[in-house]
């Protein structure tokens, strides 16, 4: 560390560095950490101990994987990013299927493009998996604290500098702090952490401000504090931050609600598990994972299932929401950030569907160790008498008790145009953003972009090239796509309808996609789990090449069986039907026959948008060098410049999405930008 | 590749190509081995199973070649529906899309074909175009033509949202997706509208079958026939100078590439002469006759000595016709349309470039780009229609009628601007309670 900056503030120069640090454990921070442990193996230390290469960073260790909100994962375009964070050898799904309590693939009725796979978790299980993942590697190491500074020097980041509260107050080490010295005499210091990349995935916590009614708590989520040191870091840094809202609803007691008097919503029967891995054969012993639900590897689903309830919410709650809108923080101006359209509070709701008597919600269990319910549908930052009374009108819920009431959350984010498609900041090299701090909402989301920033951490410490997911090849390169080339105006959640190419990205052929993808990129290749995962991803091409070549080898009437599968009406059931007694077919329980099903039923259209992908493949792709400065194209309309300069696209591909900008503008941006190799050669 | 001729009125049309794909791109809309040689090269175009229509290919072979890539340029008659169906096969190859303006320029600088002072040059002409091609947006945006389109791709936005709302917004329970009868019967709607307006517009079309119709109408004795004999160029009609000479329809092909090259044929009709005083019951299944095929025509030759040109019944408003002078050799004529002596010939060659205009570019002429456009976005609708088709209470594909729908609404896009996916979503929750 040079002295320069040591000489600044005072701390302590932690004995050890890394290649990437991750600061956060939720969801995009344990996704980044898990992807970058997957990529750079721990070495050994002098002593023969396993010298770990990704350290993550976070408030409260027994916190790291914790479920914010509603206690599930997937659903419509999120059960897509789900399972292909999974078939790059992700965390997600596989801490999902393994405290899964609720199983339901969403969409069902539609055709298999828009099959959304969703679970409900058992929320304590699910932090409890997440941590035993992360603790299985002896690649990442765990240090409690928060972050109070960006070490950066040359517009190139080196490190963070991390206060431990209760090292500072001269109290020993939490269970993951011992080694930074928490028995040195500067043991009180903030220390400095090391690393060429570090990633950032401050969630809600940035400068985080809960609100209940009139009451405001500083906080990025219940009963924990907010991160303050790290908005000040970046604005300094000359980020552009901007602020949003987001909220969750009441959970009530189950045992006050009257249960078996509302209508069940039941999970599927058989459930599907979110990764091909779940219940097909590598014991928990082999994965190097231990600890409750891990058995989910061999035997799925390992936790017993449960049902959901429905209610409904009242007029007479209705009446209360507006005679109280004064003292809603979203209506009375105390909070002035936006929310999100597709997740609205409860009362704004009542407010904008004025004519409608009541909501529909969903009481949702959240763990089979506590009696928690969560109330899906009825978000909310009111007083907690008005959601006493919100609550108390549904029918069954009478007597129900809260456990927690809702509060909205504001906190602070980075205007997402300053990333590239990696994740990195354009303003500091090695600096990397994800999840809500990038203007995101949901835990699949946050995932994916842990996922892509992980990846290119690593890759970034180990002086590699960058890597992106085209829109075509994946959600989660649309919503990458979609974060640099959009002007945020809410948390962005990710729907089928943003993938113009949502028939090539199903929930069924993610591993096809992109299985192969994480392999090349040796994310596969280092553990006992990627392993299994190759070889079943083995398994299945060979299942997909049987059954198309029974498909190919069956008539119905004498019709090819191929062409009566493109109907509509031909479900997976009758392929498998058509084709029984075929050589070589994989038994009813393989996934393939899920994707050759689609494969066919689509045919048509699967290659009009892989011919419509072929046409623009040579634009998309083709790069803008970086030295541009487009402030300067003074030949460019003042709108498609002032667009250009805001996000400076780095292919053309991203420049044609961007607001103001026109294809003709991309023709003379063409021309403006072309960097000739001689310009000798004019046919003059 | 692109159409480089102006549209409609021009005798020939030019379309280029550039690019590695220009070979296959040939071979697939000429009905002979695509050139491949420098130079001028005399080929045909497959029009549909068997007909073939002349052309000539201009081949550049790399570099040697404006844009320093291998360029071809096809030269075929301007008939604005044989363009079109040209460019249909075109774009249907595989990596074959109509370029941006000014690409070409752009190609030719980066593959070092131009000089930098050149270059600046095609910046410049490149920048006046956008702001050309903008303001020419801005105009059709804020006519009547454009407010249509508008109207339309909002109707199509909006069926869109609904569409989706039911694909993506379906774990909401107060989302309610759009019922496929509804959705049908609002495609029908608009279909039929933009239908309208590209039959409306209609170029004239191809093969036997399809000749453009162009019938001679006007009071009796206004000298039709005799202008029939003459634009055909051989005595097929009877004439005499008594009104009512004629009583059966007559209907001859008629060549007009003397006078207007490239032009296709059309079908001339010569018909009794329209009359509201019958002369008994031959007369009155004459007439009948008559009107039945002025019904059919593509384009009227409104035939009337006297200048005066008194309306014709039973010739609809949108059928282009052409005010015709006759018998310009009698004294102390005067008044509107084109003046012609069938006797001598007299402006007969005007007349026959006439006709080729008023099959070819009709009234109100729509631009290549737009009937490009509709005819999309008609096809878009259309599929979704098919693929809702069979659908009782919900739809069973939206995934695919979204497709479809979201085909229509870029292709009509491209006139009116691009509604993106956050719009529609944004539609969606306009429309409806969403949130859980």
């Amino acid at each position: 560390m040079p002295e320069a900056r040591q000489r600044r503030v005072p701390f302590r120069v932690s004995e050890r560095s890394y290649q990437v640090i991750v600061i956060g454990g939720g969801h995009a921070g344990v996704e980044a950490a898990w992807a970058a442990a997957n990529l750079l193996p721990a070495g050994r230390d002098a002593g023969g101990r396993a010298a770990p290469t990704v350290v993550l960073v976070t408030l409260d260790a027994s916190k790291i994987g914790v479920m914010s909100c509603n206690p599930a994962i997937g659903g419509l375009a999120k059960g897509q990013l789900v399972r292909e964070i999974d078939a790059m050898g992700g965390l997600m799904g596989l801490a999902a299927d393994a405290t899964g309590i609720q199983f339901k693939v969403l969409n069902t009725s539609k055709g298999p493009a828009v099959h959304g796979p969703r679970c409900q978790s058992d929320k304590h299980a699910y932090a409890e998996a997440v941590q035993a993942m992360i603790r299985s590697r002896p690649e990442i190491e765990v240090v409690e604290g928060s972050v109070e500074r960006l070490l950066v020097e040359g517009g190139r980041v080196g490190g963070v500098v991390v206060r431990n509260e209760q090292m500072a107050n001269g109290q020993r080490a939490n269970r993951s702090g011992e080694s930074h010295g928490s028995d040195l005499p500067f043991a009180h210091l903030p220390f400095a952490l090391s690393a060429s990349a570090v990633i950032l995935t401050t969630g809600t916590f940035m400068r985080g401000l809960m609100h209940t009614g009139e009451s405001k708590t500083p906080g990025g989520r219940h009963g924990e504090g907010a991160a303050v040191g790290i908005s000040a870091a970046l604005r300094d840094l000359g980020f552009e931050l901007g602020r949003l809202k987001t909220g969750t609803p009441p959970r009530l007691r189950r045992g006050t609600i009257d249960w078996d008097a509302l209508d069940p919503a039941l999970g599927d029967d058989p459930p599907v598990p979110f990764s091909e891995m779940s219940g097909r054969g590598i014991g928990h012993r082999a994965s190097g994972i231990s600890g409750e639900g891990w058995e989910a590897l061999e035997r799925f689903p390992s936790l017993p299932q449960v049902e959901c309830r429905q209610t409904r919410t009242s007029p007479e709650a209705h009446a209360a929401i507006r005679a109280n809108l004064h003292r809603a923080p979203m209506f009375s101006g105390q909070i002035e950030s936006v929310g999100p359209r597709y997740c609205p509070s409860i009362e704004d709701k009542v407010v904008r569907f004025a004519e409608r008597e009541t909501h529909g919600v969903f009481l949702e269990p959240e763990s089979l160790r506590d009696d928690s319910v969560y109330c899906n549908g009825i978000s909310t930052s009111l007083p907690t008498d008005v959601q006493d009374v919100i609550v108390r009108t549904m029918p069954g819920c009478e007597r129900a008790e809260i456990v927690r009431y809702g509060y909205a959350v504001e906190y602070d984010m980075v205007r997402p145009h300053q990333i590239l498609p990696t994740g990195m900041t354009r303003r500091v090299e090695g600096l990397f953003l994800a999840g809500q701090i990038n203007g995101t909402s949901g835990y699949e989301e946050a995932a994916a972009q842990g996922l892509i920033a992980g990846i290119n951490a690593a890759r970034f410490a180990r002086g590699e090239g960058e890597f992106t997911l085209g829109r075509d090849e994946a959600y989660i390169g649309v919503l990458m796509d979609d974060l640099v080339t959009k002007t945020p105006v809410e948390p962005y959640r990710m729907f089928t309808s943003r993938a113009e190419h949502r028939l090539l990205l199903r929930a069924d052929n993610a591993a096809d996609r992109l299985t192969p993808v994480a392999d090349r990129l040796g994310l596969l290749g280092t553990t006992a789990l990627g392993r299994h995962r190759l070889s079943l991803f083995e398994r299945r091409r060979r299942d997909l090449a049987a059954i198309g070549a029974a498909i190919d080898a069956t008539r119905i009437d004498g019709e090819p069986l191929d062409r009566v599968m493109r109907r509509q009406a031909f479900t997976v059931e009758d392929l498998r039907r058509a084709v029984a007694g075929r050589p070589g077919l994989p038994g009813a329980d393989s996934p393939a026959w899920a994707t050759a099903h689609a494969e066919r039923r689509y045919a048509a259209y699967v290659e009009r948008q892989r011919a419509e992908v072929r046409r623009h493949a040579e634009m998309e792709r083709r790069a803008i060098p970086e030295t541009v400065d487009f402030a300067s194209l003074v030949t460019l309309r003042t709108e498609a410049r002032e667009s250009l300069a805001r996000f400076r696209p780095r292919t053309f591909g991203q420049a044609s999405r961007l607001e103001g900008v026109t294809p003709a503008d991309l023709t003379l941006l063409a021309v403006l930008v072309y960097d000739r190799p001689s310009a000798s050669r004019g046919r003059g | 590749m692109a159409v480089a001729s102006p549209h409609g009125r021009s005798a020939r049309a030019i379309v280029r190509l550039s690019g590695p794909r220009v070979e296959r791109a040939l071979a697939a809309v000429l009905a002979d081995a695509p050139p491949r040689s420098r130079g001028v090269h005399v080929r045909s175009l497959r029009v549909g199973d068997r007909l073939a229509v002349p052309c000539l290919v201009l081949r550049f072979v790399a570099p040697a070649s404006y844009t320093g890539e291998e360029s071809a340029e096809v030269q075929l008659p301007g008939n604005p529906a044989l363009v079109e169906r040209t460019l249909a096969s075109l774009l249907a190859v595989d990596g074959v899309r109509l370029a941006e303006p000014g690409e070409f320029s752009a190609r030719a600088y980066m593959n070092g074909r131009l000089t930098i002072a050149q270059a600046e040059g095609v910046a410049a002409t490149i920048a006046a175009r956008t702001a050309e091609d903008l303001d020419a947006a801005r105009r059709l945006l804020g006519g009547v033509t454009g407010e249509r389109y508008s109207a339309w791709a909002e109707a199509i936005a909006t069926l869109l949202a609904l569409v989706e709302a039911g694909v993506d917004f379906t774990d909401q329970e107060d989302v309610v997706p759009i019922a496929p009868v509804e959705l049908r019967e609002r495609l029908g709607t608009l279909a039929a509208e933009i239908g309208v307006e590209l039959r409306g517009d209609a170029p004239a079309g191809l093969g036997d079958s399809a000749r453009a119709a162009v019938a001679l109408v006007g009071p009796p004795n206004a000298g039709k026939s005799t202008l029939f004999n003459a634009l055909l160029g051989r005595r097929r009609a009877v004439v005499s100078d008594a009104p009512g000479t004629t009583r059966d329809a007559l209907r001859e092909p008629l060549d007009l590439s003397r006078d207007a090259p490239g032009a296709p044929s059309v079908d001339l009709l010569d018909l009794p002469g329209l009359d509201t005083a019958t002369h008994g019951p031959i007369d009155a299944e004459a007439q009948r006759a008559a009107r039945a095929a002025l019904g059919t025509a593509d384009a009227v030759l409104h035939c009337d000595p006297t200048g005066r040109f008194a309306p014709v019944e039973g010739v609809p408003g949108s059928v282009p016709t052409i005010r015709v002078r006759t018998k310009a050799d009698l004294p102390g004529q005067s008044g509107d349309g084109l003046a012609v002596c069938a006797l001598d010939g007299w402006n007969l060659g005007p007349l026959r470039r006439a006709i080729a205009d008023a099959v070819c570019a009709p009234a109100g002429s729509m631009l290549p780009r737009h009937r490009r456009a509709l005819s999309l976005a008609l096809r878009g609708l259309e599929e979704a229609s098919a693929l809702a088709a069979a659908d009782a209470r919900s739809l069973g594909a939206p995934e695919l009628v979204a497709d479809a729908l979201r085909g229509a609404l870029d292709a009509i896009g491209e006139l009116t601007g691009h509604i993106t996916p956050d719009d529609i979503i944004g539609r969606v929750f306009a429309s409806f309670c969403v949130g859980k």
